[in-house]
């Protein structure tokens, strides 16, 4: 449990930014710390947590996507209420959105480097990559960002 | 999303967050140090984290593997010294593709594969007691050092890295996360291999 108190916070606090709803960061760290204690590998380190923690983040979103467009198939009336706020909605669509055209490892480097504020060189270590691999993964990236943001599929 | 974070902070939030643990080297340590003193944006991130007093939510009760709970380390640690010292003369079983070079360097040997799905396996032969292993890996002219690091007794790291130019790789370990610091001084104690 020191494990999880150590590390938790800032797992929370991560999974909070990306997903812009405290409830589903907190199921996902409870229940990456529940896997983890299960397996006995409470030796790991926050920057694995922060990878887990991600990957795990971006199964949500991808979720939550699919859970819209059957909403939106059944009605309005369906619609949750309050999923947090205006601008927090917008970061976790446009997740969404780019889970839909972005390959899982590129969303994720999309991620450390637009939202956790990763350098190239701290998103190639972390991801096992090289750096220019990295670059060319967020260069990729950023045109399908950009081609979100002019309205285009 | 739509704007990368607003802190305008060099220091990512994974660093922070560690430099706040008190977690990494101490190098790492003095250089976010410094970027608190000289950054306003640094500061508002560390007080943002140091702020969030929230509570966890509660975790169930878990039990841990009963392996685990016992201490098997002088039951293990003869069998283990045996394996160990069996892969270090023996090499590799083969449940591990072998590569076509494997060369030693002081107490370590190190060993890649690529698996189905692209990624580098590594695995590295030492003698127990080795606790610090530092890797870096040459991509054409990158260098670049994985976090994921295989550990000393013989674990496979299966998804250590990807390589765009496998032709032109070389993944080098050390004794010591200090020795891969500067990798142009690499010297006869790091074990290196070509990736094929």
């Amino acid at each position: 449990m020191d494990f999880y108190r150590r590390y938790g916070p800032a797992v929370l606090r991560k999974c909070e930014r990306m997903l812009g709803n405290r409830q589903d960061a907190e199921d996902i760290v409870q229940n990456l710390f529940i896997d983890l204690i299960r397996k006995g590998r409470t030796d790991v380190g926050l920057a694995y947590l922060y990878r887990a923690a991600t990957t795990r983040s971006l199964n949500v979103i991808r979720n939550r996507k699919r859970r819209q467009e059957l909403l939106d198939r059944h009605g309005e009336a369906l619609r949750p209420r309050g999923m947090g706020t205006e601008g927090e909605v917008v970061t976790a669509e446009l997740l969404a959105e780019l889970a839909r055209q972005l390959d899982p490892k590129t969303l994720e480097i999309l991620v450390y480097a637009h939202q956790d504020h990763m350098s190239q060189q701290e998103i190639s270590s972390l991801c096992g990559l090289s750096r220019k691999t990295v670059g060319k993964r967020l260069q990729r990236a950023r045109v399908t960002l950009e081609s979100l943001a002019g309205g285009a599929p | 999303m739509t704007a990368p974070m607003p802190s305008g902070c060099e220091v990512s939030w994974l660093r922070m967050e560690m430099y706040l643990l008190g977690d990494g080297g101490e190098a790492e340590r003095d250089v976010v140090a410094t970027r608190l003193q000289d950054c306003a944006h640094c500061r508002q991130m560390a007080a943002e984290i140091r702020e969030d007093t929230r509570s966890l939510p509660m975790l169930p009760e878990v039990p841990e593997p009963w392996w685990r709970r016992l201490d098997l380390r002088w039951m293990v640690a003869p069998p283990v010294l045996v394996a160990a010292l069996a892969l270090f003369f023996v090499g590799p079983t083969a449940d591990f593709p072998p590569a076509e070079v494997a060369v030693k360097g002081g107490n370590l040997a190190v060993e890649t594969a690529i698996a189905a799905d692209g990624r580098v396996q590594v695995r590295v032969t030492c003698p127990p007691g080795i606790e610090d292993l530092g890797i870096v890996v040459f991509e054409g002219r990158e260098v670049f050092r994985p976090l994921e690091m295989p550990t000393c007794g013989n674990r496979v790291v299966a998804g250590a890295m990807t390589v765009d130019e496998p032709d032109d790789t070389m993944v080098c370990v050390a004794e010591g996360a200090a020795a891969v610091a500067r990798p142009a001084q690499l010297g006869p104690m790091a074990a290196c291999t070509p990736l094929r």
